[in-house]
């Protein structure tokens, strides 16, 4: 038989609806519960008045006013996207390469090692990673130990509670999440395509660039955007990291919380999810032919 | 790699990978190198070895009660997140109706809201109804983040394993709520298990949300570290973390071993 | 086993009835139409096949009759019962699946036990069965291997075990034996066979291999695009096609294309690859009508210049040459160009006998009866 049907035994359609409430209805009332009325309750303090120790409930968009007048947002908001065009950039860079490589890999053994050493850092806690990093960029720390018993520098260098201390860690942090969507379309192709470039002449790099890195390109653009959004919404890597220096929306949205300043604290999260979406969005019309393309082929 | 040794393309990607393995491992090694260093200040090189930092561990009140606060979010967290995101998953797998892919985006709904915003937005919640700072609202809120994990891996599961078993046993008489517990679920132990440590690790590792949910009295671990790292940076740090690591590392341990269980291959084989 | 069965559950006005019966029975998926307008009825104790191609929609009726999907139009009576609606856990069918579907977390015992527990037997009841059901299918004390160390012919015998120890009133097998190889899957037809006598279960079996259905079964039903072609023996399915489908479908069968030159009561002339022929009679075909002359290649006769003469009833003979030769252990198969440019296949015993060769001359010949006239 070629048409999988549902195979639900002889039972009215009424009875499928009531079946079908059970198993969905608790997960997504859940959600509706806690997410959605948290998020209106968020987008209600948006327009609520702060003045300067409490919240009002009064209606005014005076917090959505200094959001987008005063320049030190955007200042802000342009080193976020700064921050996270790096990130994602170097993740790309270095990303794209290591999932290249694994698919290389003949020995499981070694491949399950692969696995392990990229992803297992995600069962860690940002604050473990980014702890580690400070450890490794310290002033007394192990980078500035080695470049100075190698007579490579003269003073310690500052690499952290800077732009490149928090890329560095971030790039850390989110890599494993670039390579993943990149390997899953490089083990999914069709490795006789590969073979037939190599029977019509093709060398391997011909191969890689005709054909490999071609039909990569979804996976390619997936772990793009993925490790875009998920850079533009770090909270603890810039924070440990940055050491004051580096401001962030969601740092903001935390210190304006604790601030009591909780309208002010509200634009700030939408502003964070609407500028994600923005980006996110106009990308997708921007690569939409050459995704169709790709994706025609599978 | 590629047959022949010599073949530069190879070394290359070998000497890469290398590479990149050490950038990934070069913070958790070096934070447990850390924890075992005598200066206060962490410098390196290491003059010495020390546990002292181990034993002030458990000197620290906030620690002892993180531990214990985030086994039991982590705990409640993973019970409501599977069974939750089991229900809807078999739901999702095994039903065809029309509202099916906007239900499974919803569900995906609180991996897609930025952590930082939905634990601003809780707070705001939890404040209005009485769960700031308590562990029901801690379980509630990580069991959200959970959720998606769970359904994804379980439905992938039910796919996977193809609905054979459940009518073989509503063939022999099984009416579907026997079938369910009878032979679906021990069917999709691997995924269960699976799942079941993606909602237990995304809530022992959550912090984000965590933030803004606590009460300073009442921290999960990560929480903790996270403000004793705001206040000192001494290798106490180090230490607590070189623990949550060799965690990480036995968790690894048995996923590995689930994976690679004769049960689990015989189980993905088609008969 | 006690066997011959008697029916102890069905009430006595449905002694009568057949086992299993499809009344116009329709199934729509979407904008597939996988069943048309199916009517059959299956007598009780009956081996009754379902042979066809893939697509031809033969799973779909099994599951219909097995509970997993619903008929979108028509009847479908188990015992004479409307059964339309009726969950599969409430059939009085078991099902043997394609892929055995055996619970790959329970031993032998506990699969085979798994339908009893839930009618909720005793103990002592249930380890009875499962031992006696466990000889019947040469399998005595396997009761505690695990699934995955039996054999994939062992893997069969406890799906059948597992489904008849529930004493079903209808056996439905969605091609079970297809995963084995040659040699264990005439074993387990013959084994199959045998069970089916000694429990007198009625048997519905699925299959798109020809030779297993005229194997196994008592009638066949031939299918094709959701229909039913053909109904009836192995022997009157294979020897009386119906249709082109069903000739080329079981066996080889060579067919010449003509036309009806004349139509008399006992039998039909044809003309076909230049030559006037006679076949049985036909109803349907009237003077004029183009047709298709069937013939199996083992009903054809070669005679060479050297050969003794043919008796006179092999009343149709054409002259051909022989194109090609093909020693198939058990027959030779020659292939043969008529002048009308008509290619034929023969088959001649290999008995030791002489093999003409290549280029050979012959006459082809063969006994009006053996024709069939199909005008689809």
């Amino acid at each position: 038989m070629t048409v999988a049907a549902a195979s639900r035994p002889a039972r009215g359609a009424r009875g499928q609806t009531l079946v079908l409430a059970g198993l969905l209805g608790p997960a997504v009332a859940f959600i509706v519960a806690l997410l959605l009325t948290a998020l209106g309750v968020l987008f209600i303090n948006s327009v609520y008045h702060f003045t300067g120790t409490q919240v009002q409930p009064r209606i005014t968009l005076e917090a959505y006013r200094r959001f987008f007048t005063d320049s030190f947002y955007a200042n802000v908001v342009w080193q976020e996207v700064r921050l996270a065009v790096v990130t994602t950039a170097l993740c790309l860079a270095i990303g794209y390469p290591t999932a290249y490589a694994i698919t290389k890999i003949r020995t499981p053994g070694w491949v399950i090692a692969a696995y392990i050493v990229i992803f297992s850092p995600l069962l860690t806690s940002s604050i473990v990673r980014a702890y580690g990093w400070l450890v490794i960029l310290a002033r007394g720390g192990l980078v500035n130990w080695v470049l100075a018993d190698l007579h490579l520098i003269g003073a310690p260098v500052r690499l952290i509670y800077n732009f490149t201390g928090v890329t560095i860690a971030l790039v850390h942090v989110l890599l494993p999440f670039t390579v993943f969507p990149i390997l899953a379309v490089l083990l999914r192709m069709d490795p006789t395509l590969r073979e037939a470039a190599s029977d019509l002449g093709a060398t391997r790099l011909h191969t890689f660039l005709r054909v490999t890195w071609p039909l990569s390109f979804p996976g390619l653009y997936a772990a793009a955007q993925l490790t875009f959004v998920l850079a533009m919404n770090a909270y603890v890597t810039p924070q440990l990291l940055g050491g004051g220096r580096i401001q962030v929306l969601p740092l903001l949205i935390y210190g304006n919380i604790s601030d009591l300043n909780w309208p002010l604290a509200a634009v700030e999260a939408i502003a964070l999810i609407g500028l994600v979406w923005a980006i996110t969005l106009s990308s997708n019309l921007l690569f939409r032919r050459r995704l169709a393309a790709t994706t025609e082929h599978e | 790699m590629t047959a022949s040794r010599r073949d530069p393309v190879a070394i290359a990607l070998w000497a890469f990978l290398a590479l990149v393995g050490m950038y990934m491992l070069a913070p958790l090694v070096f934070v447990v190198i850390d924890s075992f260093n005598p200066s206060t200040y962490g410098t390196f090189p290491l003059a010495g070895t020390t546990l002292h930092w181990y034993a002030n561990v458990m000197q620290v009140p906030e620690f002892r009660a993180g531990l214990t606060n985030s086994l039991i979010v982590a705990a409640g967290a993973t019970v409501v997140g599977v069974t939750l995101g089991t229900l809807a998953a078999y739901a999702l797998a095994r039903y065809r109706f029309r509202t099916r892919e906007l239900a499974r985006s919803f569900l995906l709904l609180p991996i897609i809201v930025p952590a930082i915003v939905f634990g601003a937005a809780l707070f705001l919640l939890y404040i209005r109804i009485g769960l700031y700072g308590t562990l029901t609202g801690l379980v509630l809120g990580h069991a959200l983040l959970g959720l998606p994990f769970v359904m994804s891996i379980v439905a992938a599961s039910l796919q996977t394993l193809g609905r054979e078993y459940e009518e073989a046993a509503m063939d022999l008489g099984a009416n579907p709520f026997v079938t369910f517990f009878l032979v679906t679920l021990p069917s999709i132990r691997p995924g269960l298990i699976v799942g079941a440590l993606f909602a237990f690790v995304t809530s022992w590792d959550q912090v984000e949300v965590s933030l803004f949910i606590t009460r300073p009295q009442n921290n999960t671990l990560p929480i903790a570290m996270f403000n004793y790292e705001q206040n000192y940076q001494d290798p106490t740090l180090a230490a607590i973390s070189a623990v949550l690591i060799g965690f990480a590392v036995v968790l690894v341990l048995v996923a590995v071993s689930v994976l690679k269980s004769q049960e689990y291959r015989k189980l993905i084989e088609r008969q | 086993m006690e066997a011959p069965r008697t029916r102890a559950r069905t009430a006595p006005d449905t002694a009568d009835q057949p086992a299993v019966e499809l009344r116009r029975v329709h199934k729509r998926f979407g904008k597939v139409h996988a069943v048309r307008d199916v009517s059959l009825s299956i007598r009780e104790n009956e081996f009754f096949s379902l042979l066809g191609p893939s697509g031809c929609g033969k799973t779909t009726v099994l599951r219909m009759i097995s509970g997993f999907e619903t008929p979108t139009e028509g009847e479908l009576y188990l015992e004479g019962r409307l059964a339309n609606t009726i969950p599969p856990y409430r059939r009085d069918t078991n099902l043997i699946f394609q892929h055995l579907a055996l619970f790959p977390h329970l031993d032998v015992y506990d699969n085979i036990a798994f339908g009893l527990r839930l009618r909720r037997l005793g103990r002592d009841e249930i380890r009875r069965k499962v031992l006696e059901i466990l000889d019947l299918v040469h399998l005595g004390g396997y009761e505690s291997r695990r699934i995955h160390q039996l054999s994939g012919g062992q893997k069969q015998r406890v799906a059948i075990a597992r489904a008849l120890v529930n004493q079903p009133a209808v056996l439905l097998l969605d091609e079970p034996l297809g995963a084995l190889d040659l040699r264990l899957r005439v074993q387990m037809q013959v084994e199959l066979k045998e069970i089916q006598h000694r429990v007198g279960t009625t048997f519905v079996y699925v299959t798109h291999d020809q030779t297993e259905a005229l194997t196994m079964s008592d009638r066949i039903a031939v299918m094709r695009d959701g229909m039913v072609e053909q109904l009836g023996t192995g022997r009157d399915v294979y020897e009386r096609p119906r249709t082109r489908f069903v000739a080329m479908f079981l066996g080889d069968s060579n067919l010449l294309i003509g036309q009806v030159e004349a139509r008399e009561e006992s039998r039909t002339i044809v003309r076909a690859a230049g030559h006037v022929l006679i076949a049985p009679a036909e109803e349907t075909a009237t003077p004029g009508t183009a047709v298709y002359l069937c013939v199996r290649p083992e009903r054809l006769r070669l005679v060479g210049p050297d050969d003794a003469p043919l008796p006179a009833s092999y009343e149709n003979r054409i002259r051909a040459q022989v194109r090609d030769v093909t020693f198939k252990g058990a027959f030779i198969e020659y292939r043969l160009a008529t002048p009308s440019d008509d290619t034929l296949i023969a088959q001649a015993h290999a008995d030791g006998t002489r093999v003409i060769e290549r280029g050979g001359s012959v006459v082809v010949a063969w006994r009006a009866p053996d024709g069939v006239v199909l005008t689809e």
